[in-house]
């Protein structure tokens, strides 16, 4: 009898619980979404009337478009150069018995956990000590830091589940080690280069906390546009923009769902 | 040969240089552009004086300032309070999600984890945005108050403690609730039906059962959070505005606005240091208490 | 090429890894369309020598030699076998079809030949139906027979089989393994194969070779394995015996203590003999031999025949016999049996 009502209160508790964390969790992009259609010249809740006039003020915004621009070339790029470099390393991390291979794997994955304002001001200053303080240059590599581990971790994972049998088989078959590479091993690798490739690109496209340290005038990302922006007023201009960030990452999501599935990542 | 030694497709056993060729770029790119630059704070956090550029000498003025001006010492307590705070509250309100997530069957996870990873994946600029419309002079909260009575005109929410950390937490939370999720998957029902089975209710099979098995999952979503929440500085900014200082958002100012260098140097090593002795202190906890049965949870 | 020209040869084959030794001094020879029988307990390196054949693991020392060329440092990709492996490891991301035709396009195969190879392999398993399937879409039945097609395709001089019955449940696997040795005794391929199941090494190979620790214990046909064992070992690993240690004397009679006497020619001394149980019936039912008082200790009844241990004065013996409805004897009865002395084997002396 007391097990009951224990076992009632922890499930009514918990269905609460659950349904709470859910609205919480979405409840700031869904508000952002809405707010951005908004008619009035303020932000509010909800809102005045409805109408796409801030898109086209967001769209006709130099600010805005030019970090847009920034962000999605830099968020290509760096995601083809960290996939390139972090998958070539996790091939070692999993195939090759090597002194240092584990701390190698452990630095590799770090910067997941040193606070950003430390790499942020790690990196401003040694970069202006090298010359190349306000550059795209440090912008770019400052990314590939914090994109590595997310690379490698998946990467690693993806290569260690996958059977190595597959590749004897197909040398048995008389493929040559390339051959079996790109028939075999690349293509059973793709779903795990997807996932890492999506969280390399919704890593930097997103981010600001690093980007506001390696920014400049010149290489200013979205993210930090937004932030500098929202830091002294704020309209519904930005959340136009937001909503657009938030489209963006939303589609990033539905390409995983559909070409891995979510439920597989974790 | 050469060929099939690059592509790690020898037979076990034989020895090969190919790996060095593998890790040499990320090698390269994390020397120069990670280890260096830690070491280079370490270096400018000894530095006397204000002068970001060309600073000569060595001393540990930076360091007696940060412990015994009092401003930055409770900056410093407050924020190590916070970030148990948010971590805490994150396990206390992700477990159950994560939990869940780990037994639903895969078509009703599918949706539930969209919901997890978008705040996850989305820029944190962005969410912030949002709750400072939610809790805005025209937002959402103040519109419910006003429409119910509670209050006669819109007030100022945000600029406080309070908004900072549920923000924080709310940001947070899907690195508490995949941690969690992972671990959780792992655990076999069986275990739990087993305890059923003993007559254990379900808060019992969860105390003595589920909590222990997860510890490992729940340690690292908690040094996560724990992390993530001491060196935030875009929401204490953006919310919390002069008021809510913490260490991240006073790091922020020394080295972007303030430009002082060698007192952001040193904060950051404190910041770093607390960290690791957190991560340190979490681990050995965990490895202490639950180490003799994990090998045996793992082994399913 | 002459019948009786081995297609692969081993010789004194070793492979140690770090501290173990897993193959020790292995030395073979596989003659044209011979199906040999790599057979021992699980751990005694039948999979390491069926590796190094392929290629995948390195020998320490000794030699691989196909078709009289000395291929030891070849790469598995240049060498002429066809592997069908344990887990089938067919590819998840092609067709039954492209699997089968991955093979033919790393040999230069045109298009339409191989169009046409892959047809005829799919036949000859009779899988023609499912060759746009993927391998998640196959029962394990139907992968195992495209594993082999895409071996047998290729045209190896020696095919590998590993362990090939081992994924599959009990009735099907005595299906599939007459279907098998017919279908590899039709092409007449070489093959060397490997397992752990000693019915399945009787019933299949043409010679079995038995190991034990990574060594070659005993060679021969599946009648000279079952019914003239080298050693205990082997012995007692090939099917169920009763052992009887026990000297033989001048009349050529053996004795073991007081219990068991048994006529026997051979030459006097110590000896080692073993009993098979199907030469053990009662008394009524075998014409002649020397009748034994025995006292049944266990009897387990498997449908056509029970399985019953006795004790003949201390001396464990054997039994399989015929109880129709299990109406046989209980635990604690006494019964009269019968050896017959033609099964009582002689193990040689070491
Ligand atoms: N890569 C390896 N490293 C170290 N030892 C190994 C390795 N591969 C095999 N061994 C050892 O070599 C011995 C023979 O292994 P092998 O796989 O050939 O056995 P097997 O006869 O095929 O057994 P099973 O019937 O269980 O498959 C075993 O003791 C095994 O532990
Ligand atoms: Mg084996």
């Amino acid at each position: 009898m007391q097990n009951d009502i224990t076992d009632k209160v922890m499930a009514t508790l918990g269905v609460f619980v659950r349904a709470t964390v859910y609205v919480m969790l979405i409840l700031p992009a869904v508000i952002v979404v809405i707010a951005s259609l908004t008619q009035g010249d303020s932000l509010s809740f909800p809102p005045k009337g409805f109408s796409t006039q801030w898109y086209s003020n967001a769209f006709a915004s130099t600010p805005f478009m030019s970090a847009l621009w920034t962000s999605t070339k830099l968020a290509v790029t760096a995601t083809v150069i960290v996939l390139s470099v972090g998958s070539a390393a996790a091939f070692a991390i999993a195939r090759y018995r090597f002194i240092g291979s584990s701390l190698f794997q452990s630095i590799a994955l770090s910067p997941l956990i040193v606070p950003v304002v430390v790499l942020g001001l790690g990196l401003l200053q040694f970069l202006s000590w090298m010359g190349f303080s306000q550059s795209y240059l440090g912008l770019f590599v400052g990314h590939l830091i914090i994109m590595l581990p997310y690379v490698v971790r998946t990467m690693v994972t993806g290569l260690l589940l996958l059977d190595r049998t597959l590749e004897q088989a197909a040398m048995n078959l008389r493929a040559p080690p390339f051959r079996v590479f790109c028939r075999i091993t690349l293509p059973l690798l793709v779903p795990s280069l997807i996932t890492a490739g999506v969280f390399a690109f919704v890593t930097s496209f997103g981010n600001v906390t690093l980007s506001s340290f390696l920014a400049s005038s010149g290489t200013v990302t979205l993210p930090v546009q937004i932030f500098t922006y929202v830091e002294y007023s704020y309209d519904p201009i930005v959340a136009a923009v937001s909503t657009i960030v938030i489209a963006v990452t939303a589609v990033v999501i539905l390409v995983i769902e559909r070409a891995v599935g979510v439920d597989k990542l974790f | 040969m050469r060929n099939k030694a690059l592509l790690g497709l020898r037979g076990q056993g034989e020895a090969s240089t190919a790996w060095m060729w593998q890790i040499a770029p990320t090698v390269m790119l994390l020397l120069f552009f990670f280890i260096l630059p830690l070491a280079g704070v370490v270096r400018t956090s000894f530095y006397p004086g204000t002068r970001s550029f060309g600073a000569e000498g060595f001393s540990f003025e930076q360091y007696l300032k940060v412990i015994l001006d009092p401003f930055y010492r409770s900056v410093l307590i407050d924020t190590i309070v916070d970030g148990l705070i948010v971590s805490m509250v994150c396990l206390v309100i992700g477990f159950p999600v994560g939990y869940s997530l780990a037994r639903l069957p895969p078509k009703q996870r599918r949706w539930r984890l969209i919901l997890v990873i978008l705040p996850l994946t989305l820029s944190l600029v962005v969410i912030v945005f949002g709750w400072i419309v939610i809790l805005g002079r025209g937002g959402l909260v103040n519109q419910l108050l006003v429409s119910i009575g509670a209050i006669d005109r819109p007030i100022r929410l945000p600029y406080n403690r309070t908004a900072v950390l549920l923000i924080l937490v709310q940001q947070f939370l899907p690195y508490m609730i995949l941690s969690v999720m992972s671990v959780c998957s792992k655990i076999d029902p069986v275990l739990e039906h087993a305890a059923a089975n003993l007559r254990a209710n379900r808060f019992t099979t969860f105390r003595r059962v589920i909590v222990p098995l997860a510890a490992p999952g729940i340690v690292s979503g908690m040094i996560l959070v724990f992390i993530l929440t001491v060196s935030a500085f875009v929401t204490p900014r953006l919310v919390g505005g002069g008021n809510v200082q913490m260490l991240g958002s006073i790091i922020y100012e020394q080295v972007i606005v303030a430009l002082n260098w060698p007192l952001g140097g040193a904060l950051a090593m404190v910041l770093l240091i607390v960290t690791s002795i957190v991560i340190s202190l979490a681990n050995l906890l965990a490895a202490k208490k639950f180490a003799r049965h994990r090998s045996s949870a793992n082994a399913k | 090429m002459d019948k009786n020209t081995a297609v692969l040869t081993l010789k004194n084959l070793n492979k140690t890894y770090d501290n173990t030794t897993a193959v020790d001094s292995v030395s073979l020879d596989v003659v044209k369309g011979e199906l040999l029988c790599l057979l021992g307990p699980s751990g005694c390196g039948k999979t390491t020598t069926l590796r190094m054949v392929a290629g995948f693991v390195k020998p320490t020392s000794g030699s691989v030699l196909i078709q009289g060329s000395d291929v030891t440092n070849q790469a598995p990709y240049r060498r002429d076998t066809g592997m069908v492996f344990q887990s089938y490891a067919l590819f998840p991301h092609m067709t039954v079809a492209q699997n089968i035709a991955f093979g033919l396009q790393n040999i230069g195969f045109a298009a339409k030949a191989q169009t046409e190879r892959v047809h005829e392999m799919l036949q000859l398993v009779e899988l023609e139906h499912l060759s746009k399937r993927f391998p998640a879409e196959l029962s394990g039945g139907q992968q195992q027979r495209v594993a082999l097609a895409r071996a047998l395709a290729m045209n190896p001089a020696v095919l590998l089989l590993d362990e090939p019955f081992s994924n599959l449940d009990a009735q099907l696997r005595v299906r599939l393994r007459e279907d098998l040795r017919a279908l590899l005794k039709r092409i007449r391929i070489t093959t060397l194969f490997v397992t752990h199941d000693q019915e399945e090494a009787l019933m299949f190979a043409d010679r079995v070779v038995v190991m034990r620790s990574g060594r070659v214990e005993q060679v021969g046909s599946p009648a000279e394995i079952y019914e003239t064992p080298a050693t205990r070992f082997v012995a007692e690993f090939i099917g169920w015996c009763s052992l009887f240690e026990g000297v033989v004397d001048g009349q050529g009679v053996f004795t073991t203590g007081k219990s068991i006497r048994l006529p026997l020619d051979h030459k006097p001394g110590p000896a080692t003999v073993i009993v098979r149980p199907e030469y053990v019936k009662p008394a009524e039912a075998l014409g002649s031999g020397p009748v034994f008082e025995a006292r049944v200790t266990s009897n387990t009844y498997y449908g056509a025949l029970c399985r019953l241990r006795l004790d003949v004065s201390g001396q464990e013996v054997l039994m399989e016999a015929h109880y129709p409805y299990g109406h046989g004897p209980s635990i604690g009865d006494r019964i009269e049996i019968r050896i017959d002395p033609k099964g009582a084997r002689r193990l040689p002396a070491h």
